[in-house]
């Protein structure tokens, strides 16, 4: 299974890099939403991406508007993964067609139980 | 209503157990001041302030290791600098949903600096805790809030 | 460093017998007291619960010690099987009553009965109309006192519950999140001991005894599953922890449906 995350901190990137791969996913990063569009473009689709909020140049938001609009990519499952925690700002996301939604700060725990939430990992 | 001293603790203990899995113990401020790293992040709207955290060396270089997973004395100044950055942002953000809305955040600002000096007056909150001896300040700044 | 005085302390309080093979469970539980009264030993809590006026101390020792982590929705399946195929057979069998009864017993923080909650008001609305009784019981007072708040931090609703029933059934108020009135009227709450209060389980249609049986000697554990066999419907369920069996084949069968395993009452004579 292949995965893309999205987030302009290289320390998130790397804490998440590193949960994904221990559940069996290859990853790719990228800094900003715009970027994340433009590796999907080069590699291909992916399983799930997980997507942090505020990043310049194109946010999580836009990131996810634009790749639900293209249907590309579809079926490609988001998850948000972000310090934006206002139930307003979850329910956007998720009427904008993400799946899923996490606050940072998160635990590995937390991360697990989301996937199995998504399909994507077992017990 | 804008968080106390305790709440401010409550978020820096939450953020830190959390996410670097490291100890936090309530202190006071050191008797030196000594050099550290500075990370700011800028808090814009209804309540305008900022909210800054800093730390000796060693234990942001520790910070950086546990989030790269490499060894303390193998991160790199911008690994530093990125991981300083992302626990203010995290921090701030988790602030923020004690303050009144509607507020956004700044992208962090890192920078070298010193900790050590006590900065706390009307305007700061300031909590002190050491983590495994080392030293760490949050400050909660205002500068402008809704009438109460 | 002898843990007796915990473990009787325990055992006359709660009835909950903590064996040698338990150390392991009273020593992390104790070092998480310490740290939360800012103490720096399970000595020192332990020499604070041991002055005679420090009963306060004393309960929040029993309450470390016989309290459950729990999560919404914990380990997923057994959920997925209320939905599926427990509650679905349920109302046709109960379609003459519209009465369903469901027991939430070690209901700790109460993440598990409002799950419960949520699970019937998300895929079953039809028993809006019904009388539906979720009663939530736990040893501890305090323990009840929180779930009956129904607030949980950020981090627990991060945990195993999915995006969409968070912004359903939750407000948020500062970095925690509170259920709904609605939800929260759906469960009552109650004080019970599972080993003292024998003579009082509630009669009940689905059972949820889960991750609490591990505090309990073998014998107990047996008395406790033969108990809630007879106060369990012979159409009804009983739901244990993820890896959890009752050892009692003779009493119950294990039925495995959409990944997870339940036990219904066997037809046998009692």
């Amino acid at each position: 299974m292949r995965a893309i995350v999205v987030d302009d901190s290289r320390a998130t990137r790397s804490i998440l890099k590193r949960a994904l791969a221990r559940e069996g996913f290859e990853v790719v990063e990228a800094g900003n939403g715009r970027e994340a569009i433009d590796a999907l473009e080069a590699t291909g689709a992916v399983d799930l991406a997980l997507v942090d909020w505020n990043m310049p140049v194109m946010t999580g938001y836009e990131f996810l508007n634009e790749v639900r609009a293209r249907r590309a990519f579809d079926p490609m499952a988001i998850m948000m993964v972000t310090t934006e925690s206002e139930a307003s700002q979850v329910k956007r996301a998720l009427d904008a067609g993400a799946n899923e939604y996490v606050m940072k700060p998160f635990t590995d725990e937390v991360l697990h139980e989301k996937l199995m939430l998504l399909g994507l990992a077992r017990a | 209503m804008p968080p106390d001293d305790s709440a401010l603790r409550d978020v820096t203990d939450f953020v830190w157990t959390t996410f670097l899995r490291a100890d936090l113990t309530p202190s006071i401020p050191p008797s030196n001041v000594e050099p550290g790293y500075v990370g700011r992040v800028r808090i814009s709207g209804t309540w305008s302030g900022e909210l800054t955290l800093a730390c000796s060396d060693t234990l942001a270089r520790r910070a950086a290791g546990t989030l790269f997973d490499v060894p303390p004395d193998a991160v790199t100044g911008d690994d530093v600098n990125d991981a300083v950055g992302e626990i203010a942002n995290v921090m701030s953000g988790n602030v923020k949903a004690l303050l009144p809305a509607p507020s956004r955040l700044s992208l962090p600002d890192v920078y070298a600096g010193t900790v050590g000096a006590t900065r706390a007056d009307d305007r700061v909150r300031e909590v002190w805790f050491t983590c495994e001896g080392e030293p760490l300040v949050v400050r909660l700044a205002v500068e402008s809030q809704p009438a109460s | 460093m002898t843990l007796n005085y915990v473990r009787n302390l325990v055992r006359q309080r709660a009835g909950i017998v903590l064996d040698e093979g338990k150390d392991y469970l009273i020593e992390s539980r104790l070092a998480t007291v310490a740290h939360e009264m800012g103490l720096a030993s399970i000595e020192d809590v332990i020499a604070r619960a041991r002055t005679p006026a420090n009963t306060n101390v004393e309960s929040r020792v029993v309450e470390a010690l016989t309290t459950n982590e729990t999560t919404f929705f914990r380990d997923m399946y057994p959920f997925e099987a209320l939905r599926e195929t427990v509650i679905p057979q349920l109302m046709k069998a109960r379609a003459a009553t519209r009465t369903l009864r469901i027991w939430s017993a070690a209901s700790s923080t109460g993440q598990e009965p409002y799950s419960i909650a949520m699970t019937l008001r998300e895929h079953f609305p039809e028993l809006k109309s019904w009388r539906v009784r979720i009663l939530a019981t736990d040893l501890a007072e305090g323990i009840l006192d929180r779930a009956k708040l129904g607030r949980y931090r950020q981090i627990e609703v991060n945990r195993g519950l999915p995006a969409s029933l968070l912004v359903k059934y939750f407000t948020r108020d500062g970095n925690d999140w509170v259920i709904s009135p609605e939800l929260r009227a759906m469960v009552d709450f109650s004080a019970f001991n599972l080993v003292t209060d024998m003579a009082r389980y509630p009669a009940c249609d689905i059972a949820f005894v889960r991750n609490v049986l591990i505090y309990f000697d073998l014998p107990t554990k047996q008395a406790v599953l033969r108990r809630v066999r007879e106060v369990l419907a012979p159409d009804g369920v009983l739901f244990l922890g993820g890896t959890e069996g009752t050892t009692l084949d003779d009493v119950y069968e294990r039925v495995v449906a959409d990944k997870a395993a339940f036990y219904r009452p066997r037809k046998s004579a009692r």
